[in-house]
């Protein structure tokens, strides 16, 4: 099964778990069984019109696949699906 | 009674008479707001600027659930940040950025959208401030609902929210505009007497008011200070006394000559004076925003300050003491019942 990894913050929602396999043989297909095991993931992953937050990227064996807007290629059994914060959006205008 | 402590990098929940063995729950994320439901669990609203903003609710304050969905347009405008919880008459309410209020009446497992506010006419007209557009102060008192938004202005439904009006008037607006509607007010804090709601007072971007009905109207009230702006504003309602913390400017933002502390009133803000004694007698240029002061209406006040500083009153501001703990900035207090 392919292996989803995320970041240890969004670990608070998946019970410390931070390497979840899934079924699916897409990233797409694989990233929609991760949030329906744990839905609370989805808000963090994907804005409100369904795009990946803005400094948030995906790879698949090590492979951005983010801006080439692939979610569809398809995922061997034993792929690498990593998500991480990138190394930006450090800063805001936060009050 | 717990302190609560929201910062850029987690929540700290301080035992008084231990605050510095608390260590962060939610590392990492920042920790922009505490409330209580109904039932009296604990809500934690979290944000970041990778993976966005959520709300946490436990039983016991050990496990934490996410609730899903938490407040959410439905569309694509964004939550960006929960700003503030208040629970009144057994509704949970959350004003948050991109501005707009929520409300709960299930104990915060399900939120609409009040949506004659969120989409009120004048919505197109409003601006952010620096902090954002932003819904951060809530206040209830029956089927009244007041509601502060930057830099927009106090609104005030007298029907549990189905409608609303602009309640600013007496302002001094943040900025020259020649919008015609009651707009571009900059609200950055708010507190009423609970026994008399008609009796308010607002920390303006321009300004500390008052107002005797309720917001209706609104006149200055700044004798005595050192200067006008600041962001939080807190009452300790067993004394009277009300409680801000004036900065120099909105140029500058910095306590005026290097003197931190927190300045009262004890006459419903006809005058100002420096509060009670323990402050720093060496310069210090901390600051305190707008979520990060707070009472529990029975003399006693902690707030936190950009320096990840904690200070406490448990005499209605006669005397203040800072605690010994550190922690990153601090973007909120609440004291949580244990």
């Amino acid at each position: 099964m392919p292996v989803v990894s995320i970041p240890r913050v969004l670990a608070v929602v998946t019970g410390d778990r931070r390497n979840i396999e899934v079924d699916g043989t897409t990233v797409r297909g694989a990233l929609d069984d991760l949030v329906r095991r744990y839905p609370q993931l989805a808000v963090h992953l994907w804005d409100e019109a369904g795009a990946w937050r803005p400094h948030v990227v995906c790879l698949v064996d090590g492979r951005v696949v983010r801006w080439n807007g692939d979610e569809q290629q398809p995922v061997g059994s034993d792929a690498d699906i990593t998500v991480v914060q990138a190394v930006s959006g450090g800063f805001s205008t936060w009050r | 009674m717990t302190l609560a402590i929201g910062t850029e990098k987690g929540a700290f929940f301080l035992d008084l008479d231990d605050p510095g063995s608390a260590a962060p729950t939610f590392p990492g994320w920042k920790v922009t707001a505490f409330g209580v439901t109904s039932s009296g669990d604990r809500l934690v609203a979290v944000g970041s600027n990778w993976f966005g903003a959520a709300l946490h609710r436990s039983s016991d304050g050990v496990e934490w659930e996410q609730i899903v969905p938490g407040p959410t347009y439905g569309s694509e405008r964004p939550v960006s940040q929960i700003w503030t919880l208040t629970t009144a008459g057994g509704r949970v309410y959350a004003g948050v950025a991109e501005a707009g209020l929520f409300t709960s009446g299930d104990d915060a497992a399900t939120w609409e959208s009040a949506e004659s506010l969120n989409e009120h006419p004048t919505r197109p007209s409003w601006e952010p401030g620096l902090g954002g557009l932003a819904a951060h102060r809530v206040l209830v008192d029956g089927d009244r609902i007041w509601c502060g938004i930057s830099a927009v202005g106090l609104w005030r439904s007298e029907d549990a929210g189905r409608t609303w009006a602009t309640k600013n008037a007496g302002v001094r607006r943040a900025f020259e505009t020649d919008e015609p509607n009651d707009i571009s007010f900059c609200i950055h804090g708010l507190t009423q007497d609970p026994a008399n709601p008609d009796h308010m007072w607002r920390q303006e971007h321009t300004g500390v008011f008052r107002s005797i009905d309720g917001g209706d109207s609104w006149e200055a009230c700044e004798t005595g200070l050192p200067a006008v702006f600041g962001f939080p504003m807190v009452r300790d309602h067993a004394s009277g006394r009300l409680f801000i913390v004036p900065l120099h400017s909105d140029e500058q933002r910095l306590p005026v000559d290097g003197r931190f502390g927190v300045w009262q009133s004890d006459d419903d803000g006809d005058t100002w004076k420096p509060s009670g004694s323990g402050w720093p007698t060496e310069p210090s240029y901390d600051t305190v925003l707008r979520g990060a002061m707070v009472g529990d209406g029975n003399g006693r006040l902690a707030l936190g300050t950009t320096g990840g500083a904690v200070w406490l009153t448990e005499d209605a501001g006669d005397s203040w003491r800072r605690l010994p703990v550190r922690t990153p900035r601090i973007l909120s207090v609440a004291f949580l019942p244990d």
